[in-house]
């Protein structure tokens, strides 16, 4: 049936417009608006990244081609110039291609997430009818019609339906569950409508609203689901973004239409998938267990063998899934073990051992090089005795004699490491120092020392700190364990998550500690906003009234709560001393020589929003906590209460009633009540005299 | 190829496009719309002479073939249109000559020379000769599956007990010629993983065949009280051996074993010139998802095992005995000949 159709708006092909009503649309967003692959995607566009030898938006196009997809938009924003500029070249673009092909792209400061991508399509009123919405590193073999007609008829009964999104089922321990995108679903098992959503990447426990086992007789609870991040969209979806612009993701989005569900009476369904693969390239680990997935073959018809374009040949299947590309040298006694792919024209030298790995093309590796696990790309040059075991290596790496890359490491393109350099694990190296003039300064300046300085005298390598990412979690650093060897972590997930955790630790150490940053990355964009115009404000002198402006208007544009509003404002001005001197302040009277002032100019802020006690209590328990976090800030505690006191910021019932109140951290106890206790004290005597002289 | 109009670039764009999303319903289909597919092409390519012609069919059915390199049929079918071209000009070149030296002998087609004609001569009755021998190319493929069948009483008598794996349409088609004169059994081996024999068990049991369908692993023990294999297959090699549905293998050792006759069902659309070199190697075999094997669901299983999930079988020649076509019956020793006779020797490197 499609074939007919598209044989027949091709062969008319330009002069006529299709009418939208007979045409499988699909968007797929060529972003993930996230840095997980920094700093490769720093030149580089992610939808561009190869994976296993081909670029990641040939899958996501080739799997909506083989659905029959008729038209698919490709919204592209960080590098869209280098997107439409491989698109222009490839068969896609051709006017003989099957699926025609519209580029749209948005420049990076007006389009920071999903949201904002499918706010920007609604504004241009391109899609009419039922879409598929799909990101560009999506690989998947799923036939996507038959999903769609399933939307259609659920539409015929249910006309509230927005979304019917599209899961695959993988039970704990499948290496295609992302750690950062644990989920659990709670469905309706009769019509598959979900019911509730979470998010459990971080939590131990779980509630759900009492209502949802009232309203259905049956509920499934679903922990066993994977994200596919292939949906297919009623029109409705777009215009319902543009009314909400606190919807970021597509988490928000769910959200949002669960809780309306009354009012708006809008449902999601889900489709959970039988005997067909998808997955989504998140981050490296992802990237990794894609990969595997691909050269064994999970994703048939998309593997290496069976897929060509115009610039890459075919590659040629033997034993053990071993795949080559024409041009290819192995010296005597090298071994290509099993899942390997190698790209064209590559050279491998003698007694060279390679194991579940991807070689690009035009590489050249030399004798007795131990290579496990990694991911090599085009143009890699690594010299004789290296060993390399489970690594990303991008375009252009030179690895000269006998270097050792440990787990988990991402080098970026254009990278030289001299003879005999030893890389620890879990390292990300770049070509050059990182810039500065980047969206994430607060962090960067911290880091300036040590990154200016190259890994070794010889080598064209800085190391690469991750900021505090605005869009994403705290726990983004989980995809830091890429590399741990099944076999080596046997201790249950638990622990797992622990040590996630323990890393986090650190590198809040390493980097600008402000106490516990919200795992809500609202709340985490928020309080990066409000530290950005406090530092501003404080240095351009602005007023306060101003400040509280703009504070207030970012609360909306976040969606944060007033108790989140005011903790973060008081640890964003506590930090800023230690943001602007750009070293971690060294205790004693220092801190508080540079806070003074600042606490001075900021009063009218302060006292704007700790109006009643509440918000005092929160701001206490703020500078609580971001003393737990800042053991040298402790000794400056009694000096900012006693301040802010004096200046009538803070009651004294306020501050008595925290004292009173058992701190959440019981860390703190030792600590910082201790230090505060001779100004209680005062308080308290200071209380009873003047009850006295009352009396 | 960019020297082709771009209306020609969009009708092999379609086909191919078809091909990978499987729209092609078995290899008799494939190979109707592949002819279908050059006899546009040839229609409406601008050739000066048989050369030109030959040179663009070699590059475009090069290209075709990459794109599913096991799919062989495609790769006959531009032989033989390549063999038309030629056969076409021999034809015209020579006159009435050739005419009554139809059937080439074994010596003549051993000292075949490529200088005996250099295509190059502009002859304005190519086109349409060509074209009509593509007519009568498509009718005889249309009706191979009515002339095997048409060969059932030959093959299956009364009371007989048949056994086949998997599913094929000509086998189907033959059996059920069969049954309208005769009585018999079939045995259909389910074909795991795939499962094709239950589509097949079900089809003969509607045509009122008694059918039992059994596992693979009871195919040996089932061998014994057989009167005759007859199946279908992928391909047929250079050789005479087979490239066919996986467990087929197993079937022509049982049958072997207990000296049952093992017959094969292949139109002459599915012989194929090329030798097979390696059992693993691309072009032969092909592997698809392991997901019919083992679940993807399986957590931390699936990234410690490797599942291969091979589609074809080779079974050597000397476990066949007889191949029926639907120009009649052949033993695997002749395949050689018939070859010969379908594509010209220079045609089989393409």
């Amino acid at each position: 049936m499609s074939s007919n159709k598209t044989s027949k708006s091709m062969s008319k092909s330009g002069s006529e417009i299709v009418k939208q009503e007979d045409v499988t649309l699909a968007v797929l967003i060529a972003d993930s608006f996230s840095i997980r692959f920094a700093p490769v995607t720093e030149s580089k566009p992610k939808a561009l990244l190869p994976l296993v030898n081909r670029p990641m938006i040939e899958y996501s196009l080739e799997s909506l081609l083989l659905s029959g997809v008729q038209k698919t938009f490709v919204y592209c924003v960080a590098h869209a110039d280098q997107i439409r500029q491989y698109l222009k070249e490839s068969k896609w673009m051709r006017s003989v291609s099957p699926m025609s092909i519209e580029v749209i792209s948005q420049s990076p400061d007006d389009c920071r997430s999903l949201g904002d991508s499918l706010r920007d399509i609604d504004g241009k009123s391109l899609i009419r009818g039922d879409f598929i919405l799909m990101s560009a590193d999506v690989v998947s073999n799923v036939q996507l019609i038959p999903i769609l007609e399933e939307h259609r008829e659920k539409k015929k009964t249910d006309k509230g339906i927005v979304m019917t999104h599209i899961f695959k089922r993988s039970f704990p321990g499948h290496r295609s569950r992302s750690a950062e995108e644990e989920l659990v679903l709670a469905i309706n098992p009769t019509n598959g409508r979900i019911l509730n959503y979470q998010q459990t990447t971080n939590l131990k426990k779980l509630s759900f609203p009492l209502e949802m086992f009232k309203e259905n007789s049956l509920v499934d609870l679903h922990y066993d689901f994977v994200d596919t991040h292939i949906s297919i969209c009623s029109p409705v979806v777009l215009p319902l973004f543009s009314d909400n612009f606190d919807y970021q993701t597509w988490g928000d989005f769910v959200r949002g239409i669960l809780i309306n569900e009354e009012i708006l009476n809008n449902t999601i369904y889900c489709h959970v998938l039988e005997g067909s693969y998808a997955a989504h390239v998140s981050n490296v680990p992802m990237y990794d267990a894609v990969s595997k997935d691909i050269i064994q073959r999970w994703a048939f018809p998309l593997v290496p063998d069976l897929n060509r374009s115009d610039k890459t040949p075919r590659h040629t299947l033997s034993r053990h899934n071993v795949y080559k590309q024409p041009g290819v040298t192995l010296a005597k006694e090298s071994v290509l073990e099993r899942d390997v792919a190698v790209g064209e024209d590559t050279k491998i030298g003698e007694r060279t051992f390679v194991s579940q790995s991807v070689i690009g093309s035009r590489c050249t590796i030399g004798n007795d090089v131990h290579i496990n696990n990694a991911y090599i790309w085009d143009d890699v040059e690594i010299k004789n005795k290296c060993r390399i075991e489970v690594a990303l290596i991008a375009d252009g790496v030179v690895l000269n004699e006998g270097v050792e890359i440990g787990r988990g490491c991402v080098i970026g393109p254009g990278v030289i490491l001299a003879a005999g350099i030893k890389i620890p694990d879990n390292t990300r190296l770049m070509a050059h120092p990182p810039k500065r003039d980047n969206d994430f300064e607060t962090s960067d300046e911290e880091d300036d020392k040590v990154a200016t300085t190259p890994v070794s005298a010889d080598s064209v390598a800085y190391v690469y700190h991750r900021p505090i990412e605005e869009d994403s979690d705290a726990e983004s650093l989980i995809d830091e364990l890429w590399g741990l060897d099944i076999d080596e972590d046997s201790e249950s997930d638990e622990d797992d998550e622990d040590e996630a955790a323990d890393d986090e630790d650190e590198e809040h150490e390493e980097e600008l500690d402000v106490g516990d940053l919200p795992e809500d990355l609202n709340a985490r964009s928020f309080y990066n906003e409000v530290l950005e115009s406090l530092q501003r404000g404080y240095e351009e002198k602005i007023k306060g009234d101003n400040l509280v402006l703009e504070i207030n208007s970012s609360k909306y544009a976040y969606n944060v709560t007033m108790k989140e509003v005011n903790m973060l404002v008081i640890k964003a001005m506590l930090s800023l001393p230690s943001v602007m001197t750009k070293k971690a302040a060294t205790g004693t009277n220092d801190d508080w020589i540079a806070l003074r002032p600042i606490l001075q100019h900021f009063l009218s802020v302060l006292r704007n929003y700790l109006k009643n006690n509440q918000s005092m209590l929160d701001s206490l328990e703020a500078l609580e906590e971001f003393g737990v976090h800042n053991p040298h800030f402790v000794k400056s505690i009694c000096k900012v209460l006693h301040f802010l006191y004096g200046e009538d910021v803070l009651s004294e019932d306020a501050i008595l009633e925290w004292y009173a109140n058992p701190p959440n951290d019981p860390s703190a106890l030792k600590t910082i009540r201790k230090t505060v206790e001779p100004f209680i004290t005062w308080l308290e005597e200071a209380e009873e005299e003047s009850s006295e002289e009352s009396d | 190829m960019p020297s082709l109009e771009s209306e020609i670039e969009g009708i092999i764009e379609t086909f191919t496009n078809n091909l990978k999303q499987r729209k092609f319903n078995g290899s008799r289909d494939l190979a109707i719309n592949s002819v279908q597919l050059w006899k546009k092409i040839i229609g409406q390519m601008k050739w000066q002479n048989a050369r030109e012609l030959m040179d663009n069919i070699k590059k475009i059915g090069k290209d075709l073939a990459e794109t599913s390199p096991s799919e062989t049929v495609i790769g006959n079918m531009t032989r033989r249109m390549l063999k038309i071209v030629r056969d076409e000009y021999a034809m015209l070149q020579k006159g009435k000559q050739e005419d009554s030296d139809l059937q080439e002998s074994l010596q003549k087609i051993l000292t075949a020379d490529e200088g005996d004609f250099d295509y190059t001569k502009n002859i304005s009755t190519l086109k349409p000769a060509i074209m009509e021998h593509i007519g009568e190319f498509l009718a005889e493929l249309e009706s191979s599956e009515i002339d095997i069948s048409a060969q059932a009483l030959e093959h299956i008598h009364a009371n007989e007990i048949i056994m086949t794996i998997g599913y094929s349409k000509t086998v189907s088609a033959f059996l059920k010629t069969a049954a309208k004169n005769r009585v018999f059994q079939v045995i259909v081996a389910e074909c795991a993983p795939f499962f094709h024999g239950h589509k097949l068990a079900s089809d003969l049991a509607e045509a009122r065949i008694s059918t039992t369908l059994i596992p693979d692993s009871a195919i040996f023990a089932m061998m014994a009280r057989v009167n005759k294999v007859i199946i279908g297959t992928h391909s047929v090699m250079a050789n005479g051996g087979l490239k066919a549905v996986c467990g087929t293998h197993t079937l022509a050792l049982a049958a072997k074993h207990y000296s049952v006759p093992f017959v094969v069902c292949a139109p002459m659309f599915k012989l194929c010139p090329e030798y097979v070199c390696s059992l693993d190697q691309d072009g032969f075999n092909q592997f698809v998802s392991p997901e019919e094997v083992l679940n993807n669901d399986e957590g931390k299983l699936v990234s410690r095992v490797n599942v291969y999930n091979p589609i074809f079988d080779y079974v050597p020649p000397e476990l066949v005995t007889l191949f029926i076509s639907n120009t009649g019956g052949n033993a695997p020793s002749y395949i050689y000949r018939l070859l010969s006779e379908l594509y010209h020797p220079l045609d089989v490197q393409l």
